[in-house]
């Protein structure tokens, strides 16, 4: 399999991506997982954070992984990546929309699963530094969950991905001005929502309140 | 204070916005730093805002679950040219759409045949054919009815009567499948079917038959083309068009179920 490799500048990146695709519309399977391998974390995070279900995330990141290959002819060019995370929310989105989805995400609790303090893992840790990390990220992670879904999709993409607006505005479909009104008013909420991490976050100062 | 702020200073939050991520103009920039200097709310908003993204920009990626690379190539959507089983499900969408303007033409020439006028025509017509022959058509069923009428009067008169008006029927309700066995019909109401302006008058059959059916008694060996035959012919015409219709429109539908579930 193509290992991607490590490019230095996203110019370089760019035409990495751009030979791989043009592999991949010749049938080359292995060139088109190099584009999977570099994407696959942020269209899994994306779909997470929309779906708040790590089963049904995987499902849509792997259907959407199959369709970008199937609809790669119709890649007109432009960021790859903004066009593989927009086949990633479009399809979260449907499903978020689906009647079916909407009976069962209101009587199940969902749980992220795996190791909590995976992300925050570091080797110098001490154990209880690690366990406050892990309490940050969940807490984090449950009040991004409870924003509205136009909100916590621009939340996502902004901050915890860190796109620019135009990304965001490709991805989502909204204009631009939608993007920045939605992003404040989730970075407002998350606010009160957060009150608690900052009782335990050594790494961010407490705001003045 | 989210209402109040929303309410009181929403048009400076796209310029908190902006300017929280580095991407406000300087115009806009200087007077979000006026407004600053005066509001405490706004200022103590983009200090708690600055706070919340500096927290939420160091949160790690989950780590995907697992590789999601393709185990096999997918068959490609081709958006450049239609071609393959695209081109063959168009070409037979077109000839099952032209089928099915066959099937309706030859339907509606068959309603026009079996309407009211037509079928009394065709019945008269048809009476007339074998009474000329003298029972040459045994095996007609229409030809049969009309013969047994028709060779009681061999002296040439042809004085078919209309039957009376209590036993004369409008064809189509008698006839649960019109156009398909007149002779059944005709049978059934014991008389000749007739239209009802035809019957109101009693004429002879002569002065309401065609002209060259009246005029000229048919010659041993000549016969015409009757109404029969020419209703056959278009009941195996419209039975063909059936077929070839229902045919297309089944291959039509086996490959659109082919072709989706390649894609």
């Amino acid at each position: 399999m193509t290992t991607p490799p490590q490019l230095d500048s996203p110019d370089a990146a760019g035409v990495q991506e751009q030979t791989w695709v043009a592999q991949a519309l010749e049938g080359d399977i292995v060139a088109f997982n190099a584009i999977v391998e570099r994407y696959q974390q942020i269209a899994y995070n994306l779909s997470l954070r929309m779906l708040r279900d790590p089963s049904l995330a995987e499902d849509v990141t792997q259907e959407a992984f199959f369709s970008a290959y199937r609809n790669l002819s119709r890649y007109r060019g432009g960021s790859l990546k903004s066009w593989l995370l927009t086949i990633v929310a479009n399809r979260s989105r449907d499903i978020l929309r689906s009647p079916a989805h909407k009976r069962t995400s209101s009587l199940e609790a969902y749980t992220e699963g795996g190791d909590p303090a995976g992300p925050w893992r570091h080797p110098d840790d001490l154990p209880e530094e690690q366990a406050e990390r892990a309490e940050t990220s969940r807490l984090v992670r449950k009040a991004i969950d409870q924003l509205p879904d136009d909100q916590r999709i621009v939340v996502t993409l902004v901050d915890l991905q860190q796109m620019d607006y135009e990304e965001a505005s490709r991805i989502t479909g909204a204009s631009l001005g939608t993007v920045k009104s939605r992003l404040f008013r989730g970075r407002q909420r998350l606010k009160d929502l957060l009150r608690p991490v900052w009782e335990l976050s050594t790494d961010v100062d407490r705001p003045s309140s | 204070m989210m209402n109040i702020f929303s309410n009181r200073h929403s048009k400076y939050e796209m310029l908190l916005t902006e300017h929280l991520d580095g991407v406000i103009s300087a115009d806009d920039d200087a007077r979000l730093t006026r407004h600053l200097s005066t509001c405490r709310d706004c200022a103590a908003d983009l200090r708690e805002q600055s706070q919340i993204r500096t927290l939420l920009r160091a949160q790690p990626l989950v780590a995907a679950p697992r590789s999601f690379a393709l185990p096999y190539a997918p068959r490609t959507v081709d958006t450049s040219e239609p071609g393959g089983i695209t081109k063959l499900l168009r070409s037979m969408q077109m000839a099952t759409a032209a089928a099915a303007m066959v099937l309706v033409a030859l339907v509606g020439l068959n309603v026009m045949q079996t309407s009211p006028t037509a079928v009394t025509q065709t019945s008269l017509a048809d009476a007339a054919a074998p009474m000329a022959e003298s029972s040459t058509a045994p095996d007609d069923r229409i030809g049969a009815t009309a013969t047994g009428e028709a060779t009681e009067e061999a002296d040439g008169t042809m004085t078919m009567m209309a039957a009376p008006s209590t036993d004369t029927q409008f064809a189509p309700s008698m006839e649960p499948f019109p156009g398909i066995d007149v002779g059944v019909t005709e049978r059934m109401s014991d008389t000749t079917l007739i239209s009802p302006e035809v019957t109101s008058k009693t004429e002879p059959l002569a002065s309401v038959l065609p002209g060259d059916l009246a005029s000229e008694p048919a010659l041993a060996g000549d016969t015409p083309p009757t109404a029969t035959d020419d209703r056959t012919a278009l009941e195996w015409a419209l039975l063909a068009a059936s077929l070839v219709t229902a045919l297309l429109a089944l291959s039509v539908v086996a490959a659109t179920w082919r072709s989706r579930r390649l894609a």
